[in-house]
């Protein structure tokens, strides 16, 4: 186990590597380091100066890639890319462009994207599987047929109209809970209620269909004759036999994308005001922040490698054809 | 006196079926089952026998109402313990299942549910499942169906049991509820020789103990003729014939059962002799073919599968030579590796007296068309996507350039006759044909490049038994016009004794015996291949 | 005098290829019965008129030209810098002229009130009526009998139209011996739903003449008009986007999944790489990119539209650059199991190199997979689209689009009282497309998935 985990570092690695040199180009190609500062510092009336030191303090006053002033490896090392990039393998993440320290922030944003997402995920699986097993069970009748077309057109509306709605009748309508907005602790719960319900209602349409035909499959299979022709009721056949082999489909797709919850949703914390690593990066995207930018992205390729590590190891738990040695 | 007989009659009677009509929903409402009617008796075995297509499995699923949505039962009875249960409740119809009807299939792997124990599984069939001694309870289940380290196995799961034991598993599974009747759909059919006749035993024996009665169902008549009392013939959902076992296989009245009959052994008919002078087409020395394997996914240890320890044989032209073995044995991993399809950890592979694996570029395509190879599945040998004549030509312009079209369309429409095709097939597409036919464009493909070798990889295995003769009986026809030799894989060792002239016998990828077919087949020194003749069903008289 | 816009040209280059297709579909009978199966299916048929609906909007949307128009000064014919569409000509009777601001859907008057000036000099604060439509009723000067008689008309229009067109043109000889088109034609089914989106256009058409049927926005243009020109760039997103996405993911799920080795690896490298940037950091990189290019070489961009053509053109692409990798990644695992199936290693035998197997035989049979993902990604792109606007890192708020719509809409939202009419229409058209899109998709996995059951009703 060791081993293998060790094996997926070392996998890693290269494709850090990658994300970060592509994050680097994409930034620098659209500006230049000097044209950057101009942004932040206002566009109007700065100096050479300003800009410089502005640079200087931050750690861009290097060429990008290659500093042939610099010899042997140096000319590597002195440059903004190398630099940006390495202190981020020691995950010191540095400081951003509007001076903030990055670490703090993200620590402190990763618990409402958390306090949002996590929920909207169990509570939409539990439905989603629930749905879908009631139309498997009626599966080929018209419950089954209005099901899927429900689904379908649930799945069709765009999810802008599903938060622009819901905040309008929740909010503006009924007056239940506030619209937008945030605040820690215990407070956050009524802030919290109306994003995370609008988030399972959109997943519905979706959801279901996709565990839906996950059952289907496993229906149409052999053990499932075997299973009836001992005389098992048609629900015992669905809990006992159809959903334990569906469930490792889905164990492993929900595993997946479980690190990757700290991130948030970027448009649900946008509309909602949610103080969050989603909005975070948004804001950073829109504002040209490069220190945060490439600090997200770093942040969530570990993520993604580790969701796909801990799908592997999720696999050998639910799946005895699949073992560790 | 009637009277009294017709009572005995029905008293004895456990199942009986009048008139069954099945439809199947689809593009063209069908009708597949056409009146089938008949009779089990208490403690019977009947065999029902037919091809693909006959609707044998149909019938079985109609009796214990597990058919597709898309199958609709027309019209017919079926009478069990007094009650039509066509027309039962399904509620009551469940009870039926679990005491009274119970049923096995074809595919022992695939029938297991792979994330359950098999103690899981097994609970399940008993009545009250939740009692304290339900553990002893399946132990000695599984000790009575030949599983010795029961407890043991009902803690593993059913990708960690072979095929035979996954079988008897299921057998453990139908018979938890002492039966009355046992249906089993074709259930030795994936198995091994040696299996087969160990669950063929364990059948009868349990039929015995049990007062079961057995409903087989398979397409061969040597294996039915093991344990049958009465035969059930059905062709195209029709029952053409039903008749005591023992005056069927004396004088089937049928002439499609006479057929069926004939064809379960196939004879060769006369032969060329073979000319031992001649230098060898093929020359196998000391072939190894190993394999690394992973573990699992996860760890980095490597070990090695020795497919193929060490193998060595000789085929001369014009003869054919047969490699037989059961599953796993490494008989079709030697035929990837005189192709080219798989890699050859060390050894020699002359055809021809030219070594095929240090030929490289343009003088080993210069020499492909002299071996070529046949498949088994005739279903996913040829490419659905293309026609029948770009498939044939496929080989034949790429190895043969300096044709022109007409030379290649000339060849073409000689060879589609050759194997026995309408010169319109060559427009089709493969779904349009059977899988007999299938074969023969897979022959055709090979053909047209005149090959001196042609390897055989259970070119019959899928096929129905008289389609079987058909394709044989061109593979025959070949061999006698173009003097051709033959490397025939196959599992089936009553096939091979009758058209092979030497034999070599693989078992885990080491040769146990080589040599001419009738020394080996009659004077067998060694063991292994003594188990596997025995094992050999032979239709009893 | 014609203008191409960008986009123009690789839409009708799709269009010609999906012409080219349905030629080869022609002579290959088994593709032939699978998509026969679609449109026999009443869900297919329904939802592929409504679609050839759309996409006939967006096609007539795509003919773009120059007015030629008297310049009194210079003494002669100049060509505009407006470009405009066929589809514009059209609808010239919805679009002539914009109000002040906005209003509400039938109504006479705009919706906020105004002062005016009287003749006697009392300034008075109503409803101030609406210039172009609204209250030039065209039957009567009751509203509710106005639009009754207006329909009414409508219906025996179409209904006119539709008894000329079936006994004139299908009765003839050509439709009745194409096996595949007659029993299309007899169909009730797709006569019904021919038959009601044509009524519903013509409605529309007669209706939106008279009427703001759905309202005016902010600056006073009819909201109906925006919605309609709006179908071109939802249905461009969601095709266009494929131009870029297929050859990367073929080429590489191919090459991943059949030649393995090193080569897999590479692949695999590439794509997890990929994946692990969020796609909102590449759009909008590459949007901010093209935006710098255009700020600094301002004069190969004078006219506006081209600049919006271009940014929609670009949008498509990065789309395509950044969803590559599903479908490569379903690709390469059908391309490992093909590199096993026995038809393959007979072509191996034969010595065939790896590229001619892999035309010959790997690419026919995956397809059907293609064909899937595609016709299912379609939807999810026009959704993506409304929601990249909102981030503005969609199309130029200048272009017409629903997520554009929606989101100036979304402020008005907070108006006293509510403006929620631009927002509905954006909703119901994006809707209506998604909706038979997926309907259509579903129709066309059942199809082409050999497992599939089929549904033979």
């Amino acid at each position: 186990m060791i081993k293998y985990i060790f094996k997926r570092i070392i996998y890693a690695i290269p494709i850090l590597i990658g994300v970060n040199l592509l994050t680097f180009t994409l930034f620098f190609v659209v500006n230049s380091p000097d044209e950057v500062a101009r942004l932040h510092l206002g566009n109007k009336r700065v100096t050479q100066e300003q800009i410089t030191s502005w640079n200087e303090e931050r750690g861009y006053n290097n060429p990008l890639f290659y500093n042939s002033s610099e010899s042997g490896l140096n000319s590597f090392k002195e440059t903004i890319f190398y630099e940006k990039s390495f202190k981020l393998f020691l995950f010191d993440f540095g400081m951003s462009d509007s001076g903030r320290d990055i670490k703090y922030d993200i620590k402190e944003r990763m618990w409402p994207s958390l306090a949002i997402a996590l929920p909207s995920l169990l509570v939409g699986l539990f439905i989603n599987i629930t749905f879908a097993l009631f139309f498997v069970f009626f599966r080929s009748t018209k419950v089954d047929y209005l099901g899927v077309i429900f689904c379908v057109a649930l799945m069709s509306i765009s999810s802008l109209f599903y938060i622009i709605g819901g905040q309008y009748l929740i909010s503006k309508l009924l007056h239940l809970v506030p619209i937008s907005g945030y605040e820690h602790g215990y407070e956050s719960i009524k802030f919290l209620i109306l994003p995370v319900v609008i988030s399972v209602i959109y997943g519905i349409g979706s959801g279901t269909r996709w565990y839906r035909s996950l059952f289907l499959e496993e229906i149409e299979k052999d053990y499932v004759r075997t299973a009836k022709s001992k005389g098992l009721s048609e629900s015992a056949v669905l809990f006992n036999h159809v959903f334990k082999n569906a469930l490792i489909p889905i164990l492993t797709g929900v595993v997946v994308i479980l690190p990757l919850l700290f991130l948030g949703s970027l448009i649900v914390e946008s509309f909602f005001g949610i103080p969050g690593l989603g909005s975070y990066t948004i804001d950073a995207i829109q504002s040209q922040d490069f220190a945060i930018v490439r600090a997200m992205v770093f942040l969530g390729t570990i993520l993604y490698i580790l969701g796909l590590v801990l799908t592997d190891i999720s696999y050998t738990l639910v799946d005895p054809r699949v073992r560790l040695k | 006196m009637h009277l009294t007989r017709e009572l005995i009659k029905i008293m004895n009677n456990l199942l009986k079926i009048k008139n069954l009509c099945l439809n199947i929903k689809s593009n063209s409402d069908e009708e597949i089952l056409k009146n089938i009617s008949f009779e089990i008796k208490k403690s019977e075995v009947v065999s029902l026998i037919g091809e693909s297509g006959s609707g044998k499995s149909l019938t079985a699923l109609s009796i214990i109402r597990l058919l597709e949505k898309s199958c609709k039962i027309k019209k017919g009875e079926i009478i069990f313990s007094g009650k039509n249960i066509l027309r039962i409740e399904e509620k009551e119809m469940r009870m039926i299942r679990k005491k009274d009807i119970s049923m096995i299939f074809q595919e022992p792997m695939r029938s297991l549910n792979p994330v359950m124990s098999i103690r899981d599984q097994l609970k399940e069939s008993y009545m009250d499942y939740n009692s304290k001694d339900i553990n002893q309870e399946i132990i000695k289940n599984l000790i009575s169906v030949g599983i010795k380290d029961a407890d043991r196995v009902i803690n593993l799961y059913p990708h960690q049991l072979s095929g035979g034991m996954k079988q008897r598993v299921m057998i453990a599974m139908a018979i938890a509820c002492k039966p009355k009747l046992l249906i089993a759909d074709e259930p030795t059919t994936s198995l091994d020789v040696t299996i087969q006749k160990q669950v063929l035993d364990l059948l009868i024996e349990l039929k015995e103990r049990l007062n079961m009665a057995i409903l087989f169902i398979t397409h061969d008549l040597s294996v039915a003729s093991q344990i049958s009392d009465k035969i059930i013939v059905m062709k195209s959902g029709e029952i053409i014939e039903s008749n005591p076992s023992n005056i069927f296989f004396q004088n089937p009245e049928n002439l499609y059962s006479q057929s069926l009959l004939e064809s379960s052994s196939y004879k060769r008919k006369l032969k060329k002799n073979i000319n031992s002078e001649s230098s060898d087409v093929l020359d196998v020395k000391n072939l190894k073919v190993f394999f690394k394997e992973k573990n699992s996914i996860l760890s980095r240890n490597f070990s090695y599968i020795k497919a193929v320890d060490d193998v060595s044989f000789k085929i001369k032209p014009g003869s054919t030579h047969a490699i037989v073995g059961e599953s796993g044995s490494g008989k079709t991993t030697i035929a990837k590796a005189i192709m080219g399809l798989s890699h050859v950890t060390s050894g020699n592979i002359k055809i021809c007296n030219k070594n095929v694996l240090t030929m490289n570029g343009l003088e080993k395509r210069n020499f492909r068309k002299n071996y070529q190879m046949i498949f088994q599945d005739p279903f996913s040998s040829l490419n659905p996507r293309m026609r029948v004549g770009a498939i044939i030509k496929e080989g034949l312009c790429f190895l043969r350039p300096e044709l022109d079209t007409k030379d290649v369309d000339k060849i073409l429409y000689e060879i589609i006759k050759n194997v026995g095709l309408d010169e319109s097939s060559l427009g089709k597409y493969p779904h349009q044909f059977s899988g007999g036919q299938r074969q023969r464009i897979a022959i055709a493909r090979v053909l047209v490049l005149n090959p001196k070798l042609l390897i055989c990889d259970e070119p019959t295995s899928s096929l129905d038994v008289t389609v079987q003769k058909q394709v044989l009986d061109l593979l025959m026809e070949i061999q006698d016009k173009t003097n051709i030799s033959y490397l025939f894989i196959s599992h089936d060792i009553k096939l091979i004794s009758n058209i092979s002239d030497t034999i070599s016998v693989m078992h885990k990828g080491k040769m146990v015996e080589s040599g001419i077919t009738s020394d080996i087949i009659n004077n067998t020194a060694n063991d292994y291949t003594r188990n596997l003749l025995q094992s050999v069903p032979q239709i009893k008289k | 005098m014609f203008t191409f816009l960008l986009t123009d040209i690789f839409f009708y280059m799709i269009v010609i290829s999906i012409i080219l297709y349905v030629n080869y579909v022609r002579k290959t009978p088994d593709i032939r019965e699978t998509w026969s199966y679609v449109f026999r299916n009443k869900t297919g048929i329904i939802s592929s008129v409504v679609l050839f609906f759309f996409i006939s909007t967006a096609l007539l949307d795509s003919i773009h030209f120059k007015e030629k128009l008297y310049d009194t000064e210079a003494d002669k014919y100049v060509y505009t810098s407006e470009i405009k569409s066929l589809l514009d000509i059209i609808l010239l009777p919805i679009h002539k002229n914009s109000e002040k601001s906005y209003s509400s859907p039938f109504s006479s008057h705009l919706y906020s009130k105004e002062t005016v000036k009287f003749t006697n000099n009392k300034d008075k604060r109503i409803y101030p009526d609406l210039l172009y439509k609204g209250n030039h009723n065209k039957y009567s000067d009751d509203n509710a009998y106005n639009i009754f008689i207006t329909g009414s008309i409508s219906i025996i229009k179409i209904l006119v139209l539709s008894f000329f067109i079936y006994i004139i043109i299908f009765r003839r000889e050509i439709f009745k011996n194409n096996s595949f088109l007659d029993p299309l034609i007899r169909n009730k089914v797709f006569f019904t739903s021919l038959f009601s989106m044509s009524l519903i256009t013509i409605l529309l058409y007669d209706l939106g003449s008279q009427y703001y049927i759905l309202g005016t926005d902010k600056v006073g243009e009819d909201v109906l008009y925006k919605s309609i020109k709006s179908i071109r760039t939802g249905i461009l997103i969601g095709t266009l986007t494929t131009i870029v996405m297929l050859p990367f993911a073929i080429f590489l799920g191919i090459f991943a999944g059949y030649i393995g080795g090193i080569v897999d690896d590479f692949i695999q490298y590439i794509y997890t790489t990929l994946n692990s940037i969020p796609s909102v950091l590449l759009i909008a990189s590459a949007i901010l990119m093209l935006q710098v290019y255009m700020a600094n070489n301002p004069l190969e961009f004078e006219n506006i539209y081209e600049r919006a053509d271009l940014r929609l053109f670009f949008l498509c692409m990065i789309l395509g650059l950044t969803s590559w990798t599903g479908l490569c990644r379903l690709l390469r695992g059908e391309s490992m199991k093909l590199r096993e199936v026995e038809y393959v290693q007979a072509s191996q035998t034969f010595g065939l190199n790896k590229f001619s197997i892999i035309i010959r035989h790997i690419v026919p049979n995956i397809m059907h997979i293609v064909i899937i993902t595609v016709v299912l990604d379609f939807s999810a792109l026009v959704l993506a689209e409304a929601v990249l606007s909102y981030v503005n890192i969609g199309v130029d708020p200048t272009t017409y689009s629903w997520g554009n719509m929606i989101n100036a809409a979304r402020l008005e939202m907070s108006r006293e009282p509510v403006v929620w009419w631009s927002l509905f229409s954006a909703f119901l058209f994006m809707f209506v497309l998604v909706l038979f899109a997926n309907l259509f998709s579903d129709v066309v996995r059942d199809a082409f998935d050999p497992r599939a059951n089929k549904n033979y009703e």
